[in-house]
């Protein structure tokens, strides 16, 4: 009897699967417009994931409210790609022929970014993409855009503020295992030294370590003066704290990931001291009541700060709408358009897509006011175009 | 030469916490021949409870950890009763799988209950430095290895002292004979997972304060107890914690001394070179050939 | 009455797995078939390892990902080979590498060969992530071309599909007639008691490390196609994760059959994109359905996995469906 039971289960089974994959999907009511996004609403991606997972619907919110995109009432259909090449590359698949949208929004993972690229050009729509690894723009392929500054514009603003603001003439080196750590310390390193200022020391941990102790302790002792660190988000607050812990005495200036309100909230303003960070944009504290009024509205509907990832969707999705309104639906015409955008100043950034789709070419310092875990704007380092 | 005692005392100290997730391992295979693959996800579970007991609820901190303490032991206890119990006579794959599906599914409901954001669990351990003679020692990490030292002295007490421990012992040493001399083997494996929980959450416990609770912070953890287990000796209990902090010590000082990025690559290596040239490990018995 | 039925099912399935692409016409679809595929491969590899030979293979994605990066970096990086020589390469290098893990088998066995077998996926996929210049390091390598037989290139998901699914016809039944060999024989002696085989002359250790480099072999393979479909490979993909979700399909179609195989690498690649429509929920349904099924049916859907005992006959209506295939 088991196994007659197992048998019909297994066969119910796989004619479940061919009948339902073989399913008509449910389509947005007659006359919305869809756009795709393909983002990491599960697994540990979704740490960045949420964030812009959040803001879009904000747009989205916000576009309808002022009417939409051309009368058009806009729906953002959304689907996983999780941790995995294979999945984002069907997820991507999946929203170009269920929801046949003239766009669609990639994630901000420089891998999924790469491994999607041969779909895009497939396909043959405008994306705009968050990931910051060069590799992406180095495809050369036009239908893609980056609405983040990519990863050596950032370590190139990161060099410059330490030689030209701080003034130092020897810099540790701390990255994250792979491309964005050890390529940005690479790039850091080679603009330091045009600049003047020695690299004492390049040192590399992995993502999760628990431990960066020696790395940090290894630096000072080559004689660094400040320590620049490339980190994603997890390893921040061990980074700052054994810092302090430490008395390592010296600033820290991390990247983007060690600003972001997921690795500050579970850091504490004493940790914080004597750090910078170089990212996007300011948000939470910005003198522009514009952004700060944003900032606020994001916090109270979503009980958690925003960040310059989810705000870089916020502000791509109203540059798509600006690209919509004067083109047209058809994809060519509003990649064209997106391309011509320049000068856009967005929420976070200021846009202006080069022939490469790099989109943002700039990197704000800010430093947390002293004895708080508010950040306030330092500098502005512009890219040399 | 501070700088390498700064170095050991750390390494040591993450040693504690690989130490106390392989014993939990330990005894779980020890009673069931299991390789609990769901083992990280006990950490990141204690870790998680911990956080909403303490912080979101606002519990005082030893009424706080009884709560988790109960919440672990109920999760290991449903854990063996549903996913194991009910196949335990089945092919040891199936087993194993199944433990790698559990520890998918306390990943994704994690996410599901407390989000994708890290979170601090600050209360638990100081957050002082002390300086020795010119070393820098966070008292986080001397705490962790006192509370190690306490917990292994416990459960030796536990084990060699009391009836129920006896009784453990037996159970994981001969199941057969166990049984027909009376003893509920079922209760006692149901009791083994309670303990592999609760020691999974200690260590949990111990990892928070100082590097925050994750959805992954498990994974990795797990990955290293296992190669502890392997080096201290597969099965035996102070093999693993021994293991685990000499896994601790070369882990750090690779890092120190060769590279970082390979510093995994050399306990992996090490591991392996144990299995092909020592495979009963530092003190496992003899590994004997089942036919 | 149940030989006809049985029969007039099979050929229904068989001919609604030749009209995939017009019963599911849609690209999403069609490449939700192709990721199948591919993992068909692997599963009927690790199959000869895990399945057969009784060995716990955990560093299987390993050599995925040898198959896939020798690929990737010659037909990419050097562009400098043609992309079949590149699988035929792949394939070797990673039978090779297969008989690497597979020679120390003679001193390691159960649970620590399994622990062995999780180093060494680690500290390959530590390769492919370090490797900078070779392997393009944590960014991977793009740009991999598309397979083509001359002027005809498999560059739309039908003609991956047809491709594949010719791969994988071939690749079960080189698999049934090893199954039916000798060396099939001697795989699955071992499986059962080893000491046995052992004085009854089978060179076990030989035996072992042959099961290790054919699944090492067809991975290999798998991982050439798996470049050429997505026609980019990065190190993340070949880790401990997939080489567990690999042994989860056996598991779950029922360990030691190839009917099993396929249909474990079905349910484990197109249940996930089905439950997408649970959003946020579907990893934790995914996880819960398959505990469900291993609890309820832990040899499997196809259920033909024995344990210790008296094999269980495969069930005569399947048997006569997929004739061969069930055993």
């Amino acid at each position: 009897m088991r196994r007659v039971t197992s048998v019909t289960t297994c066969a119910t089974a796989v004619l479940l699967l061919l009948g339902l994959l073989g399913l008509p999907r449910p389509v947005a009511a007659q006359g919305d417009l869809s756009i795709g996004a393909t983002v990491p609403i599960t697994s540990p991606y979704a740490l960045s994931g949420r964030s812009y997972y959040n803001t879009l619907q904000m747009a989205e919110k916000d576009i309808n409210a002022q009417g939409g995109i051309k009368g058009r009432k806009v729906k953002i259909v959304f689907e996983d790609t999780s941790n995995s090449n294979t999945t984002a590359v069907n997820a991507f698949k999946k929203v170009m022929d269920t929801v046949k949208s003239p766009f669609v929004f990639l994630n901000s993972y420089t891998v999924q970014n790469l491994a999607v690229e041969p779909e895009v050009a497939r396909a043959k729509v405008p994306v705009m993409y968050a990931g910051g690894g060069v590799a992406v723009a180095e495809r050369g392929d036009a239908w893609m855009f980056r609405i983040r500054p990519n990863d050596e514009v950032a370590a190139k603003g990161a060099a410059q503020f330490v030689a030209k603001s701080l003034k130092l003439k020897r810099v540790g080196l701390m990255g994250v295992e792979g491309d964005f750590g050890q390529g940005g310390m690479k790039v850091a390193a080679e603009a330091l030294k045009q600049l003047g200022v020695e690299a004492v020391g390049q040192e590399v941990y992995r993502a999760a370590d628990k431990d960066m102790s020696a790395q940090l302790l290894s630096l000072k002792n080559k004689g660094a003066e400040a320590i620049v660190v490339f980190t994603y988000v997890a390893e921040p607050p061990i980074i700052f704290r054994q810092r302090r812990q430490l008395n390592l005495g010296i600033p820290l200036i991390g990247s983007s990931g060690s600003c972001l309100p997921a690795a500050t909230n579970v850091m504490t303003a004493q940790d914080m001291e004597g750090t910078y960070c170089f990212t996007d944009s300011l948000l939470v504290g910005n003198p522009d009541p514009k952004v700060h009024a944003w900032a606020e509205r994001y916090q109270k509907e979503f009980n958690f700060p925003p960040d310059v990832y989810g705000v870089a969707y916020y502000d791509g999705m109203f540059i798509l709408k600006q690209a919509i309104e004067k083109a047209g639906l058809e994809p060519q015409a509003i990649r064209n358009a997106i391309a011509a955008t320049k000068d856009y100043k967005g929420i976070g950034a200021t846009f202006s897509f080069d022939q490469r789709g790099e989109g943002v070419h700039q990197v704000v310092v800010v430093k947390p006011k002293p004895g708080t875990k508010n950040y306030e704007l330092i500098e502005t380092v512009r890219s040399a175009q | 030469m501070n700088e390498l005692v700064q170095l050991l005392v750390n390494g040591v100290s993450m040693g504690c916490i690989y130490g106390l997730v392989a014993l939990g391992f330990i005894l779980i295979f020890n009673a069931t021949g299991v390789i609990n693959f769901a083992q990280g996800e006990f950490v990141m579970l204690g870790a998680f409870l911990a956080v909403t007991t303490l912080m979101q609820w606002g519990i005082p901190t030893l009424p706080g950890l009884l709560l988790v303490a109960v919440g672990m032991g109920l999760a290991g206890w449903l854990f063996q009763r549903l996913a194991y119990q009910p196949i335990r006579d089945k092919p040891l794959l199936a087993i194993i799988i199944c433990t790698a599906m559990v520890s998918a599914f306390l990943k994704s409901t994690a996410l599901l209950v407390w989000g994708p954001y890290p979170m601090s669990l600050s209360s638990l351990l100081p957050d002082s430095l002390i300086v020795v003679r010119g070393v820098v020692l966070p008292l986080q990490n001397l705490a962790i290895i006192v509370l190690t030292g306490v917990l292994l002295l416990a459960l030796y007490l536990f084990f060699f002292k009391t009836q129920p421990g006896l009784l453990m012992r037996a159970t994981a040493q001969d199941f057969d004979t166990a049984r027909l001399m009376g003893i509920r083997v079922g209760r006692m494996v149901g009791a083994t997972w309670v303990l592999g929980a609760l020691l999974g959450a200690a260590a949990g416990l111990l990892l928070a304060p100082m590097w925050n609770v994750s959805i992954d912070m498990g994974g990795s953890v797990a990955l290293k107890a296992f190669a502890a287990c392997i080096i201290g000796g597969f099965g035996s209990v102070p093999g693993a914690v021994v293991g685990g902090v000499l896994v601790g010590l070369v882990e750090i000082l690779a890092a120190s001394y060769l590279s970082s990025a390979y510093k995994d690559a050399v306990t992996f290596l090490i591991m392996i070179g144990f299995l092909i040239f020592v495979p009963r490990g530092l003190f496992g018995e003899l590994v004997s050939e089942k036919a | 009455m149940m030989r006809l039925r049985g029969r007039w099912l099979g050929a229904l399935l068989g001919l609604a797995v030749l009209a995939y692409p017009w019963l599911a016409p849609s690209d999403y679809l069609l490449r939700v078939g192709n990721v199948v595929l591919v993992y068909a491969i692997l599963a009927l590899g690790l199959n000869f390892t895990v399945g057969w030979t009784g060995q716990v293979s955990l560093g299987h994605a390993g050599f995925w990902g040898v198959g896939a990066y020798t690929t990737a970096i010659l037909t990419a990086k050097l562009a400098a080979w043609s992309p079949w020589g590149a699988m035929a390469l792949g394939a070797t290098l990673a039978g090779l590498t297969g008989v690497l893990l597979g020679l120390p088998t003679l001193r390691i066995k159960g649970h620590y060969l399994a622990l062995a077998t999780i180093g060494f996926g680690e500290v390959v996929q530590l390769v492919f992530n370090n490797w900078r210049p070779v392997t393009g390091g944590a960014d991977g390598v793009s740009g991999i071309p598309v397979l083509a037989i001359g002027p005809f290139a498999f560059d739309t998901e039908r003609r991956e599909f047809y491709l594949l699914l010719v791969a994988v016809a071939l690749l079960t039944v080189g698999a049934a007639r090893i199954r039916d060999s000798g060396f099939g024989r001697a795989f699955m002696a071992v499986r059962d008691n080893e000491l046995a085989a052992d004085v009854a002359g089978v060179p076990t250790t030989s035996v072992k490390t042959l099961a290790f480099a054919l699944g090492a072999a067809y991975a290999g393979l798998a991982g050439s196609l798996y470049a050429h479909l997505l026609r980019y490979v990065s190190p993340d993909v070949f880790g401990f994760e997939q080489s567990l979700l690999m042994l989860s399909m056996l598991v779950i179609g029922g360990l030691g059959s190839l009917a099993g195989a396929l249909v474990g690498a079905l349910v484990g690649v197109a249940l996930p994109e089905l439950l997408r429509i649970f959003g946020v929920y579907y990893m934790a349904v995914y996880a819960l359905l398959v505990i469900l099924v291993i609890v309820f049916m832990p040899t499997g859907l196809v259920g033909v996995a024995r344990r210790g005992g008296p094999r269980e006959r495969p069930p005569r209506w399947l048997a006569r469906v997929l004739p061969g295939l069930v055993r």
